[in-house]
């Protein structure tokens, strides 16, 4: 079992800085996900947070499978490029 | 060794099927390249994630796409499509049906007949149809509405060059001929859909 209390909810207990370099991040994360193209874009939010599978967004967007693996490759590698100085922070 | 590259989004989504997956994983423990990538799809997921949970992002692609899963994009035609089927189903059904039908009336109109002919019941159909109209058995509904709507002679002279040339009694057993004809093309087309619909359904 894990204590909920063990996983603090925000970095209020790791101080100013902390929470001041992860709303640049987050800043930075949704600057990215905003100059994607929107056919991207709207793929990649359904598959990443609303957590649809391949299927659901082909019938949501009306498109063919291949196109929303293809979409997401696309939208991911641009957010790779765009974020790349993050990455190694997130991980 | 082949890269896994192409299906690592695949995986990393879970969207491969469990044998596919297994594949990928063995393959991520001996292929550095391959590894390196995957943990930079990890890695990106983690670092979206780390947005607000109520993420103010594009509220409008969010609503936009809730709505058209929503929507009954599957139901529309499906109702159409069942109706067909079961339509379908029933036509070979319908077809019996009416046949039975139409020999039953056969077999009740020459039964009057028959019983006009002996002289029973006679008021009732002798004074409208003459004998040889009469037994020629079949049609004689549609002779009695017909001599209703015509009325005496006329409609009689008209029952009796009829009864001459026989069509008539020719008009059941088309009838029978076209029934089994249309039986047996609902059997062939039946047939022919039954052997396709395993490779429609493996879909």
């Amino acid at each position: 079992m894990v204590d909920v209390d063990d996983h603090p909810l925000s970095d209020d207990r790791r101080g100013p800085e902390a929470g001041a370099e992860q709303r640049e991040r987050a800043a930075a994360v949704q600057a990215a996900i905003l100059a994607l193209p929107a056919a991207g874009r709207t793929t990649l939010i359904l598959r990443e947070y609303e957590g649809l599978s391949y299927r659901d967004i082909a019938e949501a967007l009306d498109i063919p499978i291949g196109t929303v693996m293809s979409r997401l490759n696309y939208a991911r590698r641009r957010l790779r490029n765009a974020l790349a100085g993050y990455m190694e922070v997130a991980s | 060794m082949n890269h896994m590259t192409p299906r690592l989004q695949a995986y990393h989504d879970g969207e491969l099927d469990p044998r596919m997956a297994e594949a990928v994983e063995a393959h991520l423990a001996e292929c550095e390249a391959c590894l390196t990538e995957f943990e930079a799809l990890e890695m990106l997921s983690a670092l979206l994630h780390e947005l607000p949970p109520a993420t103010q992002l594009m509220p409008e692609d969010r609503f936009v796409a809730q709505v058209a899963l929503r929507l009954p994009r599957d139901e529309t035609p499906r109702l159409p499509e069942r109706t067909l089927k079961w339509g379908w189903r029933l036509a070979p059904v319908m077809l019996v049906a009416t046949w039975a039908f139409v020999q039953a009336a056969a077999i009740l109109t020459s039964g009057i007949a028959a019983l006009v002919r002996l002289g029973v019941g006679s008021e009732l159909a002798g004074s409208l149809i003459p004998e040889q109209t009469a037994a020629s058995g079949v049609g004689l509904g549609l002779a009695g509405s017909l001599l209703d709507a015509l009325g005496g002679d006329a409609a009689v002279e008209i029952l009796r060059q009829l009864s001459g040339v026989g069509w008539i009694a020719v008009v059941p057993m088309l009838f029978t001929g076209l029934t089994a004809l249309a039986i047996c093309s609902w059997v062939a087309m039946w047939w022919a859909v039954e052997r396709q619909a395993p490779q429609e359904s493996g879909e």
